[in-house]
C-alpha cells in the first residue's frame, strides 16, 4: 500500500470519528437561519473522507519528501551530516518527553539544566573535556534563560532559580 | 497632516527619543524572534511603562515594539526555520532553503529590505488613503468576510506546492483542528472529550511552533542532511539590484495584498504572508523554483507581513477597531492617555496621529538600519555545533510554548503537531494551505453562520452582493483552475 493510500484511509477514519463524535454534540437552537455549530463539522468531514476516497483510489506519484527539496545542492564546500545514531536518536526523544513531563514538577531551573546537559553530552564528542564544557554551558544557559524570563520580563515560569 | 508629521520627524530625531524608540524596537524583535513571544506580548509588556511618557511618545514606543515584533520572526525562520510569529510561516518555504545552501546573510538582507518596503508603501497608504480605506473596510459584512476567507484558502490551497489533493487535505485538517473547543457562536463545546484544556481551543502557538519547528527538529535528528559553509566573504549583503528591481512588482502586490488582509479585522498578519507567498508564485515564470530557495518568495512574505502592520493600523486609528491582538492593546496605550482613537482623532489630537506616522517611519528606518547593521552576527548561530543547537532549540521551543498560555498541555499538543507535521511533509502534503485554515476557520465559520443568520437561511446575497459576489467567483475561478492543473498532471505523468 503506497503512503498516499495509508494518509487517504486515515482520513476516512478521522472523517468518520468526526462525522459521529459531531452527531452526539447537544446544540442548542439556533436562531433564524443559523445553520448551528455541526455544519462546518459536517462539512469538513464529507469533505475529509471525499478526499482520503480520492487518495485510496488516485494516489500521487512516488512520494516525494519535503526536505529533498529544501536540501541544498552539494557544492564543493559542502559536508554530508549524518544523523545521530538510532539510541542516541531514541534517548533524545526520551530526555524531550520526560523534560515536559517534569516541567511543572521538579521546574524550570532543574528540568532545563539536566535535559540541556543530557542533550549536549549525548549528541557531543565522548570526552571529559566535552562533557564538563556541556555542564558548564548547560548551567549558563539555564541561568540565563531563566533569568531573563522570569526575572526581566516577568514571565511566569515555574521553579526558576534566581542567583 | 503634512507640517506635524515633519514635525513629530524632527522630534523623533532627538537622541533620547530615538534610544527609546531603538529600546522599544529592540525589545519587539527579541519577542518576535522567539517562538511564543509575540508582538502583542511585547506591547503588553510596555503599555504600563509608557503611562508616564507623554502620549505621543508612548504610543511612538508602542508603534516601534509592534514593527519590532512582526519583523523579529524573520531571523529564526531564515536560520532555523522556526517561525517566531505566525506572520513569517511564509519566509520559511524559501529563506531557510536559501540559508542552507549557504547564502543565509542573502536571504536574511531580502527579508529584511523587503519588511523595509512593505512597511514604507503601508505608510505611504496609512496616511494618503486612511479614511477612504477604512470607509471600504466597513463596507465588509459577514457575507464579505466568509468569502474572503474562502478565496484566501482556495488561493493558498490550489498554489500549494504540492497537488491539489494534498493541499485540499492538509486545509481540511487545519480547519478540523480550529474547530475544537467552543464553537464560535453560541458556545457549543465541540471535539473537547470532556478535556477541560481542549475546550479553550487549540492555540497558534503550539499548532505553528509543532508543524514548522519541531518537525525540523525531527528532521534534524532523523535524517541525512548537507551543511554548505555559509559565504561570510561576501561583500554587502548579497543582495543585487536587478533583483530587488525585477521585485519591485513583487513587493507592491505583496504589500497590497498586506495591507488589503491588514485593514480587515481578526485576520491580519498570519494570513497575509502565506496569501501573498502563493500570489507571487502564481505569478512567477519559475513556479517550481518556489520552497527551494526562490528570492521571490522572501520578498513576497516579508514584504506582505510588514505592509499588515499599516493595514492594521488604519482601522485603529480612523474608525478605533483594532486589527489585531496589538491594535487591541494599543487601544488600552490610546486610552491611558486620555485619548479615543477613531474619526474624532484627526480632530481633537492631530499631533498624535503625526507622531504614530513618524514614529512608523522613523521605527521602518531604523529596524532595516540596525538589522542590516547586525546582519553579519546571526548567520553565525548556523556555525553552532549541532549537539550544543539541537538541545537548545528544544528547550526554548517548549519554554515558548508554555510561556505562550502558561500550559503544558500546550506543549504536549505542540509535540504531537510536530510529529504530524513532520510525516505531511515527508509524504509531500504542504504545511501553508493547513496553517491557513487553522487560522481563517473560525473567521470562516463565523461569518458564514452570521451571514445565514442575517439573510435567515438565503444563500442568494453571497452572489448578489457585489463585494462577496466577486470574491465567490475568484474562489470558483481558483478551484476549477487547480482542479484542471490536477488533471493536466495527471493526463502528462
Amino acid at each position: 500500500m503506497t503512503v498516499d493510500r495509508s494518509f487517504g484511509l486515515a482520513f476516512i477514519v478521522l472523517a468518520a470519528g468526526m462525522f459521529l463524535a459531531v452527531h452526539g454534540v447537544e446544540a442548542p437552537f439556533a436562531g433564524m437561519g443559523d445553520p448551528g455549530p455541526k455544519l462546518l463539522p459536517y462539512l469538513l468531514a464529507a469533505g475529509m473522507a471525499v478526499i482520503g476516497f480520492l487518495l485510496v483510489i488516485r494516489p500521487g506519484a512516488a512520494p516525494a519528501s519535503a526536505s529533498a527539496d529544501t536540501e541544498p545542492e552539494a557544492a564543493g564546500s559542502s559536508v554530508m551530516v549524518d544523523p545521530p545514531a538510532l539510541p542516541v536518536r531514541i534517548a533524545l526523544a526520551v530526555a524531550l518527553v520526560a523534560y515536559v513531563a517534569l516541567f511543572e514538577r521538579l521546574g524550570f531551573t532543574p528540568a532545563t539544566f539536566l535535559l540541556l546537559a543530557f542533550g549536549m553530552i549525548v549528541l557531543g564528542p565522548r570526552t571529559l573535556r566535552g562533557a564538563l564544557i556541556s555542564i558548564g554551558l548547560a548551567a549558563l544557559l539555564t541561568i540565563a534563560v531563566g533569568g531573563f524570563l522570569t526575572g526581566l520580563i516577568g514571565i511566569p515560569l515555574p521553579g526558576v532559580w534566581m542567583l | 497632516m503634512y507640517q506635524p508629521f515633519l514635525d513629530n520627524l524632527l522630534q523623533l530625531a532627538q537622541p533620547l527619543t530615538l534610544l527609546i524608540l531603538t529600546a522599544g524596537l529592540l525589545l519587539g524583535l527579541f519577542f518576535g524572534a522567539l517562538p511564543g513571544l509575540s508582538a502583542t506580548m511585547a506591547v503588553a509588556i510596555l503599555l504600563p511603562i509608557t503611562f508616564s511618557m507623554e502620549p505621543d511618545m508612548g504610543l511612538a514606543m508602542l508603534v516601534a515594539t509592534y514593527i519590532g515584533g512582526i519583523s523579529g520572526g524573520l531571523v529564526a525562520a531564515t536560520l532555523l526555520r522556526i517561525p517566531g510569529t505566525p506572520s513569517s510561516i511564509a519566509t520559511t518555504f524559501d529563506a531557510y532553503p536559501l540559508a542552507c545552501k549557504g547564502e543565509a546573510t542573502k536571504a536574511l538582507a531580502t527579508g529584511m529590505i523587503a519588511s523595509a518596503v512593505g512597511g514604507l508603501i503601508s505608510l505611504a497608504v496609512l496616511v494618503a488613503f486612511a479614511p477612504m480605506l477604512s470607509r471600504f473596510a466597513i463596507r465588509f459584512g459577514a457575507h464579505e468576510y466568509a468569502m474572503l476567507t474562502l478565496a484566501a484558502l482556495m488561493l493558498v490551497i490550489v498554489l500549494s506546492q504540492a497537488n491539489l489533493l494534498k493541499g485540499l487535505a492538509t486545509a481540511f485538517l487545519g480547519l478540523a483542528v480550529a474547530t475544537v473547543g467552543f464553537a464560535p457562536i453560541g458556545g457549543t463545546q465541540r471535539f473537547t472529550f470532556g478535556v477541560v484544556d481542549l475546550m479553550g481551543g487549540i492555540g497558534i502557538v503550539p499548532f505553528m511552533v509543532g508543524l514548522f519547528a519541531v518537525s525540523q527538529l525531527i528532521r534534524e535528528a532523523t535524517e541525512k542532511s548537507v551543511r554548505v559553509r555559509q559565504n561570510f566573504d561576501i561583500r554587502g549583503t548579497g543582495v543585487r539590484l536587478s533583483e530587488f528591481v525585477a521585485n519591485i512588482g513583487n513587493m507592491l502586490r505583496s504589500s497590497a495584498i498586506g495591507i488589503g488582509i491588514g485593514v480587515l479585522p481578526g485576520i491580519g498578519g498570519a494570513a497575509s504572508n502565506l496569501v501573498a507567498y502563493g500570489a507571487a508564485r502564481q505569478a512567477s515564470k519559475n513556479p517550481e523554483e518556489f520552497g527551494k530557495g526562490a528570492i521571490a518568495g522572501v520578498y513576497a512574505s516579508e514584504s506582505a507581513n510588514n505592509a499588515s502592520i499599516g493595514g492594521a493600523l488604519l482601522p485603529l486609528i480612523t474608525l478605533g477597531i483594532p486589527g489585531d491582538g496589538v491594535t487591541a492593546i494599543l487601544i488600552g496605550g490610546f486610552t491611558i492617555h486620555g485619548l479615543q482613537p477613531g474619526p474624532l482623532l484627526f480632530q481633537n489630537a492631530p499631533d498624535v496621529v503625526a507622531m504614530i506616522y513618524a514614529a512608523f517611519l522613523v521605527a521602518t528606518l531604523l529596524l532595516l538600519i540596525v538589522q542590516l547593521a547586525t546582519i553579519r552576527i546571526f548567520p553565525r548561530v548556523l556555525l553552532v555545533p549541532r549537539h550544543y543547537l539541537l538541545p537548545v532549540l528544544a528547550m526554548l521551543m517548549v519554554v515558548g510554548t508554555y510561556a505562550a498560555d502558561n500550559r503544558l498541555f500546550d506543549v504536549w499538543l505542540m509535540l504531537g503537531f510536530g510529529v504530524l507535521g513532520y510525516l505531511l511533509e515527508r509524504y509531500g502534503f504542504p504545511l501553508a494551505p493547513m496553517v491557513l485554515g487553522f487560522v481563517l476557520g473560525p473567521i470562516f465559520e463565523t461569518n458564514l453562520r452570521r451571514a445565514l443568520m442575517y439573510s435567515e437561511g438565503d444563500l442568494l446575497p453571497f452572489v448578489t452582493r457585489p463585494i462577496s459576489g466577486v470574491l465567490l467567483v475568484i474562489a470558483v475561478a481558483l478551484l476549477f483552475y487547480g482542479a484542471s492543473s490536477l488533471m493536466r498532471s495527471r493526463r502528462a505523468a
